[in-house]
């Protein structure tokens, strides 16, 4: 008989920072955050999984403000140009597609409007190993209620990342929450 | 460690057709229903929630939803629907504003569709918003995702899914919880 294991375990963070605003991460995980002008989320990737699974809801302060989203290190997020994405937009009748290379951050979409709330899951494979990472977001986004974004990517150094950044391209602030689950092995 | 997803076994369901149970696993089966609402699948222990299901149908058409608070559908010119569909070489989009229900999916009566719909804030007294990515038996092989915005600050318990007039479903689903 081979062990019955849960697909994703929940993951607890062992720090949270914000440079304004307030973050706090709970007993069982749960990250939550108030006006947060950059949020790192610290010790989250390790060697227990490979592969990893955030779920988050978050309102944003201004309009369009453009999710961003790096991977960290020690604390500190990792800025040089070394990320690539492509993503896809599907606002009304108007679909487009978009593929940037060597920038300095991911573009995730998961944010985009202040008049309703933003969801999306990010899958990101492999942060932790010293090899490169890649990521996949599925985005529900508030832009006129309902838009739609999708974008995956990749970082092109074999570095090991315990944690990461999220941030807004346009000065915006990010209040809601958010979860890490790990793929069991 | 824990187990990241759980249960949202339905407190009770309702349903318009020939028959729907609640599996002791949390699970709905439905049979030829025209109308099934799940009450009790939303509450305070988690944020956000994915449902999965499959199905087949009796004809081709898409399944509304509707949020539903203590027995009763949010009926109201407050949902927001953008699709964005790739059916064969062609990948047509469009949104659909102040509509008095949501999209889940586009189902077929020769082959089997199937959905995972991620559910943002629906218990809290807040948007809500829900985002799928549907597997369609349509032409036997079509993708088709979906965003649905629901503008009221209201919390809502429960869902209803219904086919087309004259139409019905049949499948299975179930509704799990992000543990937090």
């Amino acid at each position: 008989m081979v062990a019955t294991l849960p697909m994703l375990e929940l993951v607890v963070p062992t720090s949270v920072s914000t440079s304004a605003g307030t973050a706090s991460v709970s007993a069982t995980g749960k990250v939550t955050y108030s006006g947060s002008d950059g949020l790192t989320v610290n010790g989250c990737f390790t060697a227990t999984y490979d592969n990893y699974l955030i779920v988050q809801d978050t309102d944003v302060s201004s309009s369009n403000p453009e999710g961003l989203l790096r991977l960290a290190s020690g604390g500190t997020p990792v800025t040089a140009a070394n990320y690539s994405h492509e993503f896809i937009n599907a606002n009304n009748t108007s679909v487009g597609v978009q593929r940037d290379y060597s920038s300095t951050t991911w573009w995730y979409h998961i944010l985009y409007d202040d008049d309703l709330t933003n969801g999306g899951l990010t899958y990101v494979y492999a942060p932790f190993l010293a090899q490169q990472t890649a990521f996949r977001c599925i985005s529900a986004n508030s832009y006129s209620n309902a838009r739609i974004t999708e974008t995956s990517g990749t970082h092109s150094l074999s570095t090991s990342y315990d944690g990461f950044h999220l941030t807004c391209l346009v000065a915006s602030t990010l209040s809601g929450s958010l979860t890490v689950y790990g793929f069991t092995k | 460690m824990a187990s990241g997803m759980i249960s949202m076994k339905p407190t009770s369901i309702s349903f318009t057709g020939t028959s729907a149970t609640i599996e002791d696993s949390g699970a709905v089966s439905f049979n030829a229903v025209s109308e099934l609402s799940l009450n009790g699948i939303f509450n305070s222990t988690c944020t956000n929630y994915q449902m999965i299901t499959q199905n087949t149908q009796t004809d081709t058409a898409n399944i509304g939803m509707r949020y539903r608070a203590s027995g009763s559908d949010a009926t109201g010119s407050n949902y927001v629907r953008q699709y964005l569909d790739f059916g064969d070489t062609g990948a047509p989009a469009a949104r659909e504003a102040a509509v008095s229900y949501g999209y889940t999916l586009l189902g077929s009566p020769t082959r089997t569709s199937g959905m995972y719909m991620d559910i943002y804030r629906p218990f809290l007294a807040d948007e809500t918003i829900a985002r799928s990515v549907i597997t369609l038996g349509y032409f036997n092989a079509y993708i088709r995702w979906a965003v649905v915005g629901h503008t009221l600050t209201t919390s809502y318990d429960g869902m209803t899914l219904f086919a087309d007039p004259g139409e019905t479903m049949t499948g299975t689903l179930h509704v799990f919880g992000f543990r937090e």
